[in-house]
């Protein structure tokens, strides 16, 4: 009797793990799918030239979405990322202008992200502000001073090697970029499970006065993991501009409801504590997919907004209906 | 006389798992009906069946001599039963009579009639014996006890035949216990049934009129309390005799650890001086409110203080900190575990290493292989009993969470305990097992300081007991020069 209980106990956790695991990635293989199946999109849509476009597609949000998760998972909320993007941009394209090494203007992008990150990150921490406050008023001055460094046009450059991080070479390859991103990915995702940091993200999400009196220096990391994302918007910017070949005050305006939604729909929480940076990265590849999917279906871009739409919230029905799962 | 309600052959079901077995029992109106029994024996779900939170897999339920069956909250409160729960569930932001008439608004042109709230407030709160309760007092303000009345006046607006109340007395002290018990006999004067859920037999001799022993899900008996002997009921609850008599050595306490001097700070605490010694059990005995909690939350750098000073080890230490005050080896357990002790979504593994990951770090990397040898280590030292150390703390009884958190303390290396009321909401065989906890951490020379409400867990378990009245330390002594009723007198500022 007692054997038997634990024996379904035990096999329900391990359902849950999986399912938790699992579930963004099979959401993933029924849009490819769903696309397969379709006469009118099959013959574009399921080729390796598509997938390389879907992937160089996804880099910008997917970046963002490492900086969002960890926001996401300690329970918080990040508004600005699209004008960071856009800052982050400019700074980069008007450092190349004025004829910086490369390496530089990587370095001093980075760091004006991280510097955008470290304002939010204390103002919700030390001044215990509401990040959603917080980082609304951050949209608009990031993207206020984006057009203010770039004088409100688009700030063109000499060609350069920066580049060559969104460049699609012929032949199979996708573009560096890809591979940068999937390369953080891979270490962010062993931070976030197997790092004494990581852990405290979680723990922070979950109940942040538990955390507190249990010595973790919760303002200290909370502030950290608004800086880490800003570096990570920064090298969203730098792909952006990569991409474009210029800087552009006014690009990305509402990334940051992409990347909140790749998030979701990855399997994090808002209520904070839930969410996984592989779930994230499928999230993002999700919404490119569906971006994509459309389009070679000759779908208008409102019926596309509208589907983007509706799995947004199909994914919050399923997180909901899980967590119903897990609580009875 | 025909019982107001009846239970007939309920059972319950999780996933094939029996939680309540064929249970049978009558209740009467105008009676007070205590249900015991340990956590995880069933009573929880027992009262959610009543209530429709849960559907019952079998049986019956009769509402005087009518079948019943209710499938929401909401119809067993039309029903005319009325739950209380353990945590108070009010609407914090919003005042006395507003809480007490919510959902109940009397409306004129689709506006709320607060006179008249205001006047069934008044008057509900005169019936219950409380003429002194500010109505326009915002609930948030108010302590744990005051909400229990604003409760139980909210639940009175429909005039219920039944109210359940679970674990009402957890989180008060002796006087408001008091207050509680005839504000119930009001109640029962009414000719309300009360299910009286409970951990402490001492209350279901004072108040109840009939009790019903559950265990492991099955009726273990229901009689008339005039059969009540508490030694044998113990027996019944868990199926062996538990008693709550800690050995002690005489000890001698020379090595001062911690020291207060003429300490005043949050709002309440004023001039407390005491010292803690190596090896020393410190109780804090006072009423709610008295400031127990406050003592603990500045000793650990939660609450500021502005005058005097604390040592620590002979050195004087300020700009307190929680994880300053845990790096030099003091570790606090909250008294609200689900608020501020434990990640609930989290596995018992994290919740049990948050702020200590050394022992299972190697360079760092998390090893899970050292993670599963430490925490089993730890969890069969406590008897907690989980599943898998992946399962998340939520699924767990509360005894099996408290231990969670005097395991994470275990998992620091730590000198001085603050324990805020460690054994609320417990089981008996979980209250047992934390004063062998507290025994044995003494034994290896940690000082330890609780604060508790109640008395006879601090003479069991303290060598040392301080009582505080209105901020103030009475007196401070050894606990073999205390009693109960001393305590108690000296808590209420009735010294003599």
């Amino acid at each position: 009797m007692i054997l038997s209980k634990s024996k379904t106990v035990k096999s329900n956790i391990r359902f849950k793990q999986f399912f938790n695991t699992t579930g963004p990635l099979l959401g993933f293989v029924f849009v490819i799918l769903f696309f397969s199946f379709s006469n009118e999109a099959r013959p574009y849509f399921l080729t390796f030239y598509n997938f390389k476009l879907i992937f160089s597609q996804t880099v910008i949000v997917a970046l963002a979405s490492i900086g969002m998760t960890f926001i996401i998972i300690s329970g918080g909320i990040d508004l600005s990322v699209g004008s960071v993007v856009a800052l982050t941009s400019v700074v980069a394209a008007t450092l190349l202008q004025y004829g910086l090494n490369p390496y530089t203007v990587i370095i001093i992008t980075i760091i004006t992200g991280g510097l955008v990150g470290l304002v939010n990150g204390s103002l919700i921490s030390y001044f215990k502000m509401n990040p959603f406050i917080v980082t609304l008023g951050m949209l608009g001055i990031a993207r206020g001073l984006a057009k203010m460094i770039a004088d409100n046009k688009t700030v063109n450059f000499p060609d350069s090697p920066i580049n060559i991080l969104m460049q699609t070479p012929n032949g199979w390859m996708p573009p560096i970029g890809v591979f940068i991103t999937l390369l953080l990915f891979i270490i962010f995702s062993i931070i976030s499970k197997y790092t004494v940091l990581g852990r405290y993200i979680y723990a922070i999400g979950s109940n942040e006065n538990a955390a507190l009196l249990s010595g973790v220096r919760v303002h200290h990391i909370k502030t950290g993991i608004y800086s880490l994302a800003g570096l990570f918007f920064a090298v969203s910017g730098l792909m952006q501009m990569a991409r474009l070949r210029q800087g552009d005050p006014t690009i990305a305006i509402g990334l940051e409801l992409d990347v909140i939604a790749a998030v979701i729909i990855g399997g994090a929480s808002l209520r904070g504590g839930i969410g996984s940076i592989s779930g994230s990265l499928i999230g993002a590849l999700i919404m490119a997919t569906l971006r994509n999917g459309s389009q070679q279906m000759g779908w208008p871009t409102y019926f596309q907004e509208i589907i983007i739409g509706v799995v947004i919230v199909l994914a919050i029905t399923i997180d909901k209906f899980r967590q119903n799962v897990n609580s009875s | 006389m025909h019982p107001i309600f009846q239970l007939r052959g309920i059972n319950k079901s999780f996933s094939k798992i029996k939680v309540i077995n064929n249970i049978n029992i009558d209740f009467f109106s105008g009676e007070i009906h205590a249900i015991i029994g340990e956590n995880g024996a069933g009573k929880s779900t027992l009262c959610k069946i009543i209530t429709g939170m849960y559907r019952a897999n079998g049986g019956e339920m009769k509402l005087g001599g009518k079948f019943y069956s209710c499938s929401h909250p909401k119809d067993a409160i039309n029903s005319g039963i009325f739950m209380i729960y353990q945590e108070p569930n009010l609407a914090p932001d919003l005042n006395v009579y507003e809480n007490i008439m919510l959902g109940y608004e009397k409306k004129g042109f689709g506006f709320i009639d607060s006179h008249q709230s205001k006047e069934t407030s008044i008057r509900i709160l005169d019936q219950l014996g409380f003429t002194d309760i500010d109505i326009y007092r915002t609930v948030k303000n108010m302590s744990i006890s005051e909400q229990k009345i604003v409760e139980i006046a909210h639940a009175l607006v429909l005039e219920p035949k039944i109210i359940i109340l679970d674990e009402p007395t957890s989180a008060l002290s002796k006087v408001e216990i008091d207050k509680l018990f005839s504000m119930l006999l009001k109640l029962k004067e009414k000719g309300i049934a009360i299910l009286f859920i409970t951990h402490f037999l001492e209350e279901v001799e004072t108040i109840a009129d009939r009790y019903s022993i559950l265990k492991d899900g099955k009726l273990v008996e229901s009689q008339l309390i005039e059969k009540f002997d508490a030694d044998k009921i113990i027996n019944k609850m868990s199926g062996r005799t538990i008693r709550f008599r800690i050995k002690k050595g005489k000890k001698k306490f020379s090595n001062e650890v911690l020291r207060f001097e003429g300490v005043n700070g949050a709002g309440i605490i004023q001039n407390v001086s005491f010292t803690l010694r190596k090896g020393e059990v410190f109780g804090i005995a006072g009423l709610i409110g008295a400031g127990k909690s406050e003592i603990l939350n500045i000793c650990f750098g939660l609450t500021e203080y502005n005058k005097g000073s604390i040592s620590f080890k002979g050195q004087k230490i300020s700009n307190l900190n929680p994880s300053k005050m845990i790096k030099i080896g003091m570790g606090y357990l909250p008294e609200n575990r689900t608020r501020d002790g434990l990640m609930l979504d989290l596995n018992v593994t994290d919740n049990i290493l948050i702020g200590n990951y050394n022992n299972v770090v190697n360079k760092l990397i998390i090893t899970k292989r050292a993670e599963a040898n430490h925490i089993n280590e730890i969890i069969n030292y406590l008897n907690v009993k989980v599943n898998s150390i992946e399962q998340q703390v939520c699924e767990l009884s509360g005894g099996n969470q408290q231990k969670i958190i005097l395991a994470r303390l275990m998992n620091f290396d730590l000198d001085i305990f603050l324990l805020d009321e460690p054994t609320r909401g417990v089981d008996v065989k979980t209250r047992k097992i934390i004063y062998e906890y507290i025994k044995n951490l003494s034994d290896k020379g940690k000082s330890i300081i609780i604060a508790s409400a109640y008395i006879p867990e601090l003479l069991t378990i303290c060598d040392t007991i301080s009582v505080l009245f209105n901020g103030k330390m009475l007196e401070t002594l050894p606990v073999n020069k205390w009693n109960e009723e001393k305590i108690l007198s000296h808590s209420m500022g009735l010294l003599n």
